[in-house]
Order: structure tokens, then sequence, then C-alpha cells
């Protein structure tokens, strides 16, 4: 399947910008969302291919949009990648969970991922 | 070591994990738009720019509340100008707020006269609180025509608080208690208005206590926000 269109959920303005400029200039649709209710309402309206997900949100984390996103079985074949400020050494056995009942595909932490990598990962999905 | 040494010293190292916290979001806004230029030429220099400074920024400011903590400083009262302190910490967040899409909106209709405090200790509060509402606001709100931080002043029954505000989030002492106990506990101590650190609260708030006054979840008009309460001047009061 090709992806097309990828839905950015990130709180920090700047960065999903930086995310949406490079991912734009690679052909896919970029959709942005900087809040759990925001997330579920975008793929509501559009069909998403790719979430990439901050765990790290106000309000509503990001693994409790997970929950929400998997009970609705429409939603249930979307791709998911974590990429979060939260290193994944902190998750230690929910990350069994995360990737299992879940379905994320990746873990990603922010700080040691550089952006052509999280590029390569993406069309490795694809 | 007595118990309240070692208790100001956790303190300290709390403090120091908070700011450190905060300050990876700007290296990595650096990075990503360095890495996005490298990329396809996508990045923007004035974002790189933006980030560095609010980096350097937060880093002075907590230097500063140290060095007053620490007494190496002292920050003497003088009558000073809300107006001016008000449209200048808006001076200075110019930048950090049009780089998140946010509004800074000056209410300084009320003539309140001069009032005691240390114009440069409160410029720094201002600003810092003011950076950490400029990132709740961003993060809040998807409608970009209400992405706003007010700074403003009004009187109240206690004095003139002046302070900045943001709309659409409430912004309680209760929440302010909790945050600053977690500060340097959790990654997220503001949970449910700030994604980051919130370090400029814990900045602002170490300023403003070593100028002997309080940062508060206050009230202006419908807005929530953070502010102080500051007496007038009463010899400099125009009749």
């Amino acid at each position: 399947m090709k992806f097309q269109s990828i839905l950015i959920v990130e709180p920090d303005a700047v960065l999903a910008k930086s995310y949406q400029k490079v991912l734009e200039s690679l052909n896919f649709v970029v959709y942005l969302a900087n809040s759990a209710q925001d997330a579920i309402n975008q793929v509501d309206k559009n069909k998403i291919d790719l979430i990439i997900l901050e765990i790290q949100l106000i309000d509503h984390s990001g693994i409790e949009f997970l929950y929400e996103l998997r009970s609705y079985p429409e939603w249930d074949n979307i791709r998911i990648i974590i990429l979060s400020s939260v290193p994944e050494h902190e998750f230690k056995d929910n990350l069994a969970i995360l990737k299992n009942d879940l379905k994320v595909d990746h873990y990603l932490y922010k700080n040691s991922l550089k952006l052509n990598k999280l590029v390569d990962i993406i069309e490795s999905l694809e | 070591m007595s118990l309240d040494s070692a208790k100001i010293i956790n303190k300290e190292v709390e403090s120091i994990i908070n700011i450190a916290e905060q300050l990876k979001l700007p290296f990595l806004q650096i990075l990503r738009e360095v890495e996005a230029l490298k990329l396809n030429n996508q990045g923007d220099l004035n974002n790189i720019e933006t980030s560095a400074e609010y980096a350097l920024s937060l880093l002075d400011n907590y230097l500063l509340s140290i060095r007053l903590s620490n007494k190496e400083l002292e920050f003497n009262s003088e009558p000073v100008s809300i107006s001016h302190i008000l449209y200048e910490s808006a001076r200075l967040l110019e930048k950090l707020a049009k780089q998140y899409g946010v509004y800074i909106e000056l209410d300084i209709n009320g003539k309140f006269g001069p009032v005691e405090a240390n114009g440069l200790g409160l410029q720094s509060a201002l600003f810092s609180a003011g950076s950490s509402l400029i990132e709740a606001v961003s993060a809040n709100t998807s409608d970009k025509s209400s992405k706003r931080l007010y700074l403003a002043s009004h009187k109240s029954r206690y004095g003139i608080v002046v302070g900045a505000y943001i709309d659409n989030m409430v912004i309680t002492n209760k929440i302010l208690k909790q945050g600053r106990a977690l500060m340097g506990i959790s990654r997220q101590p503001f949970p449910t208005i700030i994604p980051s650190a919130g370090a400029g609260i814990l900045v602002a708030d170490r300023i403003m206590r070593a100028m002997n006054l309080n940062l508060k979840s206050s009230r202006h008009n419908k807005l929530y926000g953070l502010g102080a309460v500051l007496h007038s001047n009463e010899q400099l009061q125009l009749v």
C-alpha cells in the first residue's frame, strides 16, 4: 500500500511544522494535530494512512488517544509511529502493550532520531 | 547535613533537571530545522535564530534567579511604570510568539501610576512566565484566531496586579501548586496546560520570590493567567 496521508500529533507547533515541511516535500499529504482530541477529529475528517504521535500531550496522553483510536475497527489499519521526548527505556514492560495491543509499529526517541532516518522508517512501512 | 539543607539541595537539583528538560525543546527545534535545511533546503533560519535566542534568554533568566536567591545580586525596589514593563515584556516575547503563531495583546488601559518594584526583575519574570504560556496556548488551541497572550494589569483589593493571561484555559492555584511540587520530578509538571517542562514558570517564580513578590494564578476579565500583586508608589501618585 502506498502511503498518501500522514497525521502528525505534536503539541509543539515549531517541531510539527519542521516535520510537515520535510514530509510535504516528499509528496505526502500532512495533517497536524496538537492534542488527542484534535487528532481524533482529524482522523474522523480525513483518510489517514500513518500517524506520527508524541505521547506527551496536554490533558489526554498519546496512549489514551491510541486506546480510543484502536477501539474503532475502521481505524485499525492505520500505522503508528511514536516519536516521543520520553525515552523508550522508560516504558519497560509497557512497550509490549504498545506493540501488541495498540499495534504501534515503531517507538522512536525524538532526541536521538535523525529526520532522514524517520523518512527511511516511513518508507519502509509502505 | 541537616534535613533542611538536604531539602534545599534537592530543590536546586530539581530546578536544574527542570531547566535541562525545557532546554531540550529549543535544541531539538534547532536540530530539526538544520536537518530540514540539509535534507531539501526546507529549514528556516529565522526559526533557528528564535529558538537559540529563547534558549539563551531562559538560561540568562534562570542564572539571574539563582544569583538573586544566593544574594549575589540584589534587586532594589524603585518606582516603575507598569505600562513600560508590559510593553518591554511584549517586545521581548514577540519573536517567540510569532514562531508559535500566537498574537500578543497589551491591556494597559488603567492609569495606575508608578508601582514599587524592580523593573528588570519584573520584566524577566513576565518574559519567563509568558514564554511558558505561549507554549500552552499554542498547544491548546487549534483555532488560529484565538491564539493570544495578553499582558495586562488591573486593580484588585490587594493592589495592582500585573500578569500574563490566555484564553480557553483554566489556570488555578491548585494547578500551580501541583506543578511546583512536580518540577524536576515529572517531565511535564503542568499536564493540563503545558506540554513541556514549563520551566518559564519556575524561573518566573524564583525571580518574583527574590523580589518578595508571589506569582499566583490570576484572572483578568474572563481570562486566566499568572500574575503578581504590586503596590503603588504613594509619593509619586498624581492627585
